[in-house]
């Protein structure tokens, strides 16, 4: 099937979801607006919370907030996450202690530290970046250290007789570990994002999954499609833009 | 117009009798988003029953789309093909194929492999199927190795697993698309031999492509030599079966003087294309489709 | 986790399969043994009541076993919790790999859909549970509704994925002998996908596990995300933990089983695995 037609398919089954949408609730009124709002009200919601503020902010004051906690958290990750697991696989004595633990301690949801974060850091936003910090750590140390256990080791042997001594690490080994440490940013950021709007349901005061829940409390079902359509869009935004970093930084690994 | 003007018609192929397998016209245009690409100009090929015809040619002449057409698998993007005068349509359990690469189920293990045809076919009972599969076990020495997973099992057994769960159908024309290609050069060797001796208990017409012309010539009855861009019939030729070398193995018959005259002779007729492939190397690689040794002084 | 696993038995190499996993496991028992001491050395550093040391979470977790909390026992909470992840998992695994197989398989369906999926994908879970709870109310459905969202995707694109890697020779080996589409499909796109469908279902099970845990969390009335957060609100880390350890170890079984069964069901290909 060419490019076009598949395009073409694509766009008549969008326009029809979407049809079908809004004749089951704004012309045939099948379903309850407060179930199920028609994409009109969500639309409309939208355009209004650009500028109206709810809950202390607009639309985007509340995207920010999300941003600013999950690239906290994601940062936080990888500055712990990387140096730990290029360690775990660099040296055996650190991966032989540390690696059984971090497996014990992967096995518990990241969503399952919420209660722990709120009992220790209350609803502040240290809680929420802890728990992304959580749900972001694994992908990043994991990555890291398939990439560095990954690197040809005929590359090591070729960089030492070529001289290249303690330099191995930093000219060699990690840039040979690269696409995978890529491909390990992308799946924490997904968890990052995943992990905030969780953590914003449970301890939050702004942001977009405090948005949706406060919402559906009051059944203010329009802003709570509204928030899920943003959220929606921004996971998909921080993917697309990540694979886009990766073809950039790693242009040797496209298909990593 | 049914055949290329520099195409040298074998006369011993011209019988009068209705061809088992018939090639009318036949030609294939791969069409692709830069372009279409013509595999295959318009062919005519007939096969006699139980005829033993090889196809030879270099990488990009297009002999497997034409055994794909043949089997039913590609439809033709003009011609026809006939089996017994009628249209062949669709693949079916009268023509059976043995791919390049064995394609075997590698979930299933060699005696359901050898059984999925007949399974498919239905109307059998469940010992007679046991039965026709344990024939084929037996025939190419399988025994003992029934519940192994083609994973499990060497590209030789692999390949015999391959040409068993073709014969099991009983099929009238048996389609081979370079079934040797993927194997070590010894147990190719072994393969050859296998399938001349197989080849007097078969009562089937067999198509049968390489691109080794030893391969060709020792177990061809006829020989057809293709050429590349575009890919078209170049030359066909006949082997005589009073050659003393045919019930030989194919070391022998290798040393032989009648063999290596039609072997050189094959050379010349692909050679005569191939000074045109050298302009344009074929552009997949064509890693088995290559001829595999150079010709001599040619 | 196969890298490091690999460099492990890699180094212990000159060892028998036996002496190199008895090694490991007495570094895997440093290990926690470590673990186990820093964390009582925190305990012990902290203000009361803020991280309990491992024998109290120990003891607690025992009388949890025992003596019901949030109305239920740990085990009665943990059964609950497993029996919603159960239906929508099921529910999950079943549609998702339909939907793989027909969107690997037939293109027009993959052009339809693949523009509504790759948009819904990135709504995560847990942004549904406050619509789940709209339409479903706090019952045991709404949390079954959230485990099926987290564990549709990664079904539905690992069997895309392994029926779009589907060997083409093996498609016309069967067409040629006889196979028509539906047994194509069913006989052979099916089980040679299987590799690759175990891939998404234990994501699934995970993604799974942790959106039902969410789920609970806000809006149980029972389950072991219920204890914890009921833990949470009359500020008793100690029952959060044991919760904790709990999710840990339930978490821990499914995968374990899901991957026991998926090795079972891939056996025919392992054998090509280590030969190669």
């Amino acid at each position: 099937m060419t490019g076009r037609r598949t395009a073409a398919i694509g766009a008549v089954s969008v326009l029809v979801a979407i049809g079908v949408w809004y004749l089951a609730t704004e012309r045939l009124e099948l379903v309850s607006p407060l179930a199920l709002p028609s994409p009109v009200a969500v639309a409309d919601r939208l355009v209004a919370l650009h500028d109206t503020a709810y809950l202390g902010e607009t639309i985007w004051g509340h995207t920010l907030a999300s941003i600013q906690v999950m690239f906290a958290g994601w940062l936080l990750a990888g500055v712990v996450g990387v140096p730990l697991g290029v360690a775990m696989a660099w040296s055996t004595p650190v991966r032989r202690l540390v690696y059984p633990t971090f497996q014990l301690l992967r096995s518990i949801s990241p969503i399952a530290w919420i209660p722990l974060a709120i009992i220790w850091l209350g609803i502040a936003s240290s809680a929420r970046i802890f728990i992304v910090f959580i749900a972001a750590v694994v992908p990043w140390v994991v990555s890291s250290m398939d990439g560095v256990t990954g690197v040809n080791p005929l590359l090591i042997k070729a960089a030492r007789t070529l001289g290249a001594g303690r330099r191995t690490m930093t000219d060699v080994v990690l840039p040979a570990s690269l696409p995978s440490l890529l491909a390990g940013a992308r799946i924490a950021m997904g968890n990052a994002w995943t992990a905030i709007i969780a953590a914003e349901l449970l301890a939050a005061t702004a942001g977009l999954g405090f948005v949706a829940l406060n919402s559906s409390r009051t059944l203010d079902t329009p802003t709570l499609l509204a928030a899920m359509a943003v959220i929606g869009l921004l996971g998909m935004l921080l993917s697309y833009a990540l694979q886009w970093l990766s073809a950039v930084l790693a242009p040797w690994a496209r298909k990593a | 117009m049914r055949r290329p003007t520099e195409t040298v018609r074998d006369p011993s192929a011209a019988t009068g009798s209705t061809p088992k397998l018939s090639i009318q016209d036949v030609s294939k245009t791969f069409e692709s988003s830069r372009g279409s690409v013509q595999a295959l100009t318009a062919t005519d090929l007939d096969v006699q029953e139980g005829e033993f015809v090889t196809i030879v040619g270099p990488s990009g002449c297009g002999k497997s789309t034409l055994l794909m057409i043949a089997s039913g698998l590609e439809t033709p993007s003009s011609g026809r093909v006939l089996i017994d005068d009628d249209p062949a349509g669709p693949p079916g359990p009268r023509r059976s194929v043995v791919f390049q690469q064995f394609a075997l189920f590698p979930h299933m293990t060699a005696e359901q492999n050898i059984g999925f045809g007949l399974r498919m076919r239905g109307g059998l009972t469940r010992a007679r199927k046991q039965e026709l599969v344990a024939a084929q076990v037996e025939t190419m020495r399988l025994t003992g190795f029934e519940k192994a997973y083609p994973s499990e099992l060497s590209g030789g057994m692999q390949q015999r697993v391959a040409i068993a769960r073709a014969l099991v159908l009983d099929p009238e024309i048996l389609l081979m698309d370079e079934p040797f290609g993927a194997l070590d050069a010894q147990t190719r060797t072994a393969m050859q031999d296998e399938m001349a001796a197989m080849r007097s208990r078969l009562n089937c017409t067999i198509l049968f492509v390489t691109h080794s012309v030893e391969e060709a010539v020792f177990l061809g009855d006829r020989i057809v030599v293709m050429s590349a861009r575009p890919g078209r019939i170049s030359h066909e030729l006949s082997v005589s079966s009073d050659f003393e070398w045919k019930r030989h193995q194919i070391e022998h018959a290798m040393s032989e003087r009648s063999f290596n005259e039609l072997r050189e002779e094959v050379w010349r007729h692909l050679h005569a294309g191939g000074t045109r492939r050298a302009v344009h190397d074929a552009p997949d690689g064509g890693h088995d489709d290559a001829p595999d040794d150079a010709p001599g002084g040619g | 986790m196969t890298a490091p696993e690999a460099a492990t038995v890699a180094r212990t190499g000159s060892l028998t399969p036996a002496r190199a996993t008895a090694r490991n496991a007495q570094w895997a028992a440093a290990s926690v043994a470590l673990f186990v001491a820093l964390w009582w050395l925190a305990s012990a550093w902290t203000t009361e009541g803020l991280v309990p040391n491992p024998w109290e979470v120990a003891q607690t977790f025992w009388e949890l076993c025992t003596t019901p909390f949030a109305e239920l026992t740990l085990p009665g909470h943990v059964l609950s919790s497993l029996s919603r992840w159960g239906v929508g998992f099921a529910w999950a695994a079943v549609l998702g790999v339909l939907l793989g197989l027909s969107l690997g398989a037939f293109a027009t369906v993959r052009a339809a859909v693949t523009p509504i999926f790759e948009f819904l994908r990135y709504i995560p879970p847990f942004a549904w549970i406050p619509l789940a709870v709209l339409w479903l109310g706090a019952a045991q459905s709404s949390a079954a509704l959230i485990v099926f969202i987290a564990a549709f995707p990664p079904v539905v694109i690992s069997t895309q994925v392994g029926v779009a890697g589907v060997d083409p020779a093996l498609l016309r080996a069967a067409r040629s002998l006889g196979a028509g589409r539906l047994r194509t499909i069913t006989q052979i796109v099916a089980p040679v996908s299987v590799p690759e469908i175990f891939t998404g279902i234990r994501i699934a099970v995970s993604n799974g596990w942790m959106a039902l845990i969410a789920a609970e969390l806000i809006s149980g009335t029972e389950g072991v995300g219920f204890l914890i957060i009921q833990g949470q609100e009359s500020n008793n880390v100690t029952i959060v933990m044991a919760g904790m350890v709990a999710i840990g170890i339930t978490g821990a079984v499914v995968t374990g089983a899901v991957n026991l069964l998926g090795t079972r069901l891939t056996r025919w290909r392992k054998t090509s695995e280590t030969a190669n």
